[in-house]
Order: structure tokens, then sequence, then C-alpha cells
């Protein structure tokens, strides 16, 4: 019986301790100097040199890239009857007709050498939906 | 040419290959679903424009000022717990899903889970092209509640995703809503404690779960795909929040381990990832024949609204339960006969596919159907089904089709 009291005693006292160290607990979520890690990390981007502007389409060849998006060809085939109506001596040259392959996103790197073997003076690509 | 509502993901995807600027004519969104009348008037509306963009266009953004990848930078914030999550919610640093605030000394443990050094390189994520080192995915490992121990799958995972099989930068801005779908096989499983079994794509599974939240936080903080501006995804779905991950039950699959179908050890830790759709659901019940759950599978699968269609490349992943597994070995079928049945079987009418798909039919057949009733496989070919026996008691299979992009498998070093 003795005993009992003295493990209830230890019991409340061992309560009490806890419930003291409740407002430091509290204290210690309170604002705070935080130095953390920003997980975004540093962009690398590989710079890519752009080909030469033109300033005019006359005797160009032009070529048209569609990403099979619904559509875009459709855009295309009417920005190519524009080009062929309204500029001189241009060429236009629809890649996804003469390499239909090639109308898939994102593009492969066959898909770019396939549009570069035909030597065009400027790409005109449809993308999105 | 973009359209108003693409104008921003094509913008920063100029300046992931390398472009500061590209010259783009903006027409109004959409294309798709427009009649040819209206598809011209655009054109024509556009053409100026077009003409003007063509020859009198001249560059003017610079691409960033490179800056060092190691040691990351590092942010000073006042506040509490919840100012912590707030100003990472508010500066895209994570998802909305609260997370331990990665303060160096916690990295510093987490990357006690290596042997790798913190500065290597491991990835430049696309779109963003974010330089992930191994110091930083230990830091998204931390905020994600990951233990020391999880970090070898995640770093084995970021092996994986980068292999252009996958198509990161595609899956992870494409308007559909896929997310990654990671298998864990192995000894690792039972080590780490990894779910295979009951609800093992569920919550309540620490290592599952903080494998998929970490490996989000990758794509979308230091790859920033995040919408609307560059994750396009139309609806979107959990998945892009807490990536699959489950661990094959090994225990239960009589046809043995998906790691050693790939040519790899048994004895090998492996993890395989995949860019999948949110996953259908089949319910096998009722059948004591294997056959039968075979056809009610082949019926559940058959879709044509999903990616993975009209002879795709891709491959497609059953995911399946052990208890149909167990029937369908016990009938003599492995897993070479299934595919076979699946390709044969699991098609969609030629008058239910989209137009887009009439390239792929004609490269497969030779020519476009003429009756409208013609069925077309799912995929190229018979191995474009790939099976993983997972989960616990019960009586449902999970189908996820694909994005498009290959399954990667890579060891896992510890």
């Amino acid at each position: 019986m003795k005993n009992r009291v003295v493990l209830l005693l230890l019991m409340l006292l061992l309560t009490a301790l806890v419930a003291g160290s409740g407002p430091a607990a509290v204290q210690a979520q309170g604002p705070i100097d935080w130095e953390v890690i920003n997980p975004a990390g540093a962009v690398r981007v590989t710079p890519v040199e752009s080909a030469p502007r033109i300033t005019t389409l006359e005797g160009k060849t032009v070529l048209l890239r569609w990403n099979s998006k619904p559509n875009g060809d459709k855009f295309l085939d009417s920005v190519a009857k524009l080009l062929a109506e309204k500029v001189k001596g241009i060429k236009v040259i629809k890649l996804y007709e003469v390499a239909p392959e090639t109308g898939r996103y994102p593009a492969t790197q066959a898909d770019i050498d396939k549009a570069v073997s035909f030597k065009p003076d400027l790409v005109i690509a449809s993308q999105a939906d | 040419m973009t359209t108003t509502e693409f104008e921003t993901l094509a913008k920063s995807s100029t300046a992931s290959f390398g472009l500061p600027d590209i010259s783009f004519v903006v027409v109004p969104h959409p294309l798709a679903g427009l009649l040819p009348d209206a598809v011209q008037a655009k054109a024509e509306k556009a053409f100026p424009d077009i003409l003007k963009a063509a020859t009198e266009w001249k560059s003017t953004g610079k691409l960033p000022a490179p800056k060092p990848a190691y040691p990351a930078e590092t942010i000073k914030i006042k506040g509490t717990v919840q100012d912590v999550n707030d100003y990472f919610v508010k500066n895209n640093l994570s998802l909305g899903v609260p997370i331990i605030p990665p303060t160096k000394d916690l990295v510093q443990a987490m990357l006690k889970g290596t042997s790798r050094k913190p500065d290597e390189v491991l990835w430049v994520v696309p779109p963003r092209m974010g330089t992930l080192t191994v110091e930083l995915a230990a830091t998204s490992a931390v905020m994600a509640g990951c233990k020391p121990a999880h970090l070898p799958v995640l770093l084995a995972a970021i092996e994986a995703f980068k292999e252009p099989a996958y198509d990161w930068q595609g899956s992870t801005t494409t308007t559909h809503p896929n997310a990654p779908l990671v298998i864990v096989n192995g000894p690792i499983v039972k080590e780490l404690g990894i779910a295979y079994s009951t609800g093992a794509a569920g919550p309540e599974h620490l290592a599952n779960v903080c494998l998929g939240h970490a490996i989000n936080l990758i794509g979308d903080v230091v790859g920033g795909s995040i919408p609307p501006d560059t994750d396009k995804s139309t609806l979107g779905w959990v998945g892009n929040t807490i990536a699959t991950v489950i661990g094959e039950n090994e225990d239960e699959n009589p046809w043995g381990p998906y790691h050693v179908e790939k040519g790899l050890k048994k004895t090998d830790s492996v993890v395989t990832v995949f860019p999948g759709a949110p996953p259908t659901t089949m319910i096998i019940t009722g059948w004591t024949k294997g056959a039968d759950m075979l056809e009610a599978i082949v019926h559940s699968i058959s879709q044509a609204g999903q990616n993975s269609r009209s002879f795709s490349k891709s491959p497609v992943f059953l995911i399946l339960h052990p208890a149909a597994a167990t029937v369908m070995a016990r009938d003599g079928m492995n897993k070479e006969s299934i595919k076979k049945y699946l390709w044969e079987n699991a098609k969609v009418p030629y008058h239910a596919l989209s137009p887009r798909d009439q390239p792929r039919i004609k490269d497969a057949l030779g020519q476009l159907p003429t009756d409208p009733n013609t069925l077309i496989p799912l995929t190229e070919k018979p191995d474009g089904f790939q099976i993983v026996i997972s989960g616990g008691p019960g009586e449902h299979a999970q189908y996820f089709a694909a994005f498009g992009g290959q399954s990667v498998s890579k060891v896992i070093a510890k």
C-alpha cells in the first residue's frame, strides 16, 4: 500500500513537470529566425545561337512545321496559300506533307535534321491546341 | 505561331532550349474544335503579323546569368513553421502540401543516406532548367518528410526520369493529366518498408508517400512545371501532388519479379518509372477461370479516350492483384500469353478514334480501314502491356494508360 502511494506521488510529480514544460514548448513554436535551403536550384541554360534573320520573303524558302495539334495544319495550309499569293518567288514547303513522321511533339533530333535538310531560310511552326 | 493560352508555355520552352526569345505570333485560343472557315479566318487575320514577324523581328531578350549550382542559396525567414510554409507556397517552392523546412542541418543529415557528393549535378530539370544537385535532391527529400534511407530510391528515380525516353518535358507540360508511376522491386522494398500489399498506392505508408511527394517537388520546384503557365494539365489529378509509388508484391507474384523480366538480378533493388495516366480500376470478381478474368480486363481497358491507343508506341501498365494472378497462373497463363491476348483483344473501333490517329493507323495497316467498325489495337505490339503484381487481398486490378514516353528502370545504388 505504501509503495502504491509513493508511485502515485511520483506520477503526479511527473505530470506536473510535463505540464510545466507546456509554455516553453509553445514559446518554441513562436517566431524564430530560419535559414532554409532554397530548393529551386540555379537555372542552367546552354545558349544556342539562332540563325540570322531575313529581311524579305521574296525568293526565299519557307518551311511550315506542324506538331500534330488539332487544326494547326489547317492554319498552316491557309498561311501557305496566302504566302504563295502575296510573296513573289517564294517557295513554301509543308513539312507535315513531305515528311509526315515529323508531326509530333516534342520534335526529335531526327525531325529537326529532316527540317534542316530542306535548307529553309525561315521556319514557321504551329504550336499548341 | 501559338495561341493565347499557350503563350507562356511557348516562351518558357524557348528559354529551356537555349534561346532568350523567339518570334511569336499569338492568335486567340483555341484552334482545336474550330470548323475550317474559322481556322482560315484566324490565319488571315494573323497573316500581316506573320509577315512582320518573319522579316522585322529582332531578338531583345537575354538569358539569365549563370549562377553556381552548389552550394544552394539559402533563404532567411523570421516566423513560425506556418510562416515558412506560407513563404514556400507563395514563391512556388512547394506544392501546397505542408513541408518540413529544409534547414542546413536537416539536409546534412539527409545526405548521410548516400555516398554521392552533394555538389554532383544529377540533372538540369526542364522546362525551367533548374540544376538539381544531390544536395537539392536531399532538400526535397527533407521537405517531403523522407528519411536518409529513402534517398537512394529518390536518386535512382531521378536517373530514370532524366532519360529522354521518359519524355519528362512533354509529360510535365502537357494538357494530359499524367504523373509518375513509380514501381520498386527487390530487397529494398522490405528493407525500407515500401508498401506493396493492401492499399500500397494509398496513404499511411511513409516511404511511398514521402518519395511520391519528393518526386513532384523536384518536378514543380526545380523543374518549374507549374499550372497554369507551364503545366498545362487541363484538370490535373492528385498524382501530380503525390506521385504513385508502389512496391511489387513479389511474394505473391507467380511469374517472378518485374525487374527480373527486365533482365536484372532478383537481388537487385530497382526502381521503374512511367508517365502514367490516372488509373482505371477494374473489379475482377465472380469468375473462377483466368480466361474470364482476362476478358473483363480487356473490356475495361479498351478505351478510345486514352493517349495510349491506335498502335501506341508507349507501354501501358496492368497492376494485377495477387488473387487474379494466382488464378491466371493456375490456369496455365504466363505473362507472354496474357500480353498476347490483351494485344489481340483490347481494341477500339476505328470510328471512335481521333482523326489525329490516322497517320499511325495507316503506318501500321498500310492503309486506313474502309470499315468504321475495324478494331484497332491499343499498343504497337504485345509487349506494350507491362504486368506488375501489387496490392493485397481483394478483387481490384488497376490499369495505367500512358501519356506517351516509355518506362525506364534503374538499379538503386546504396
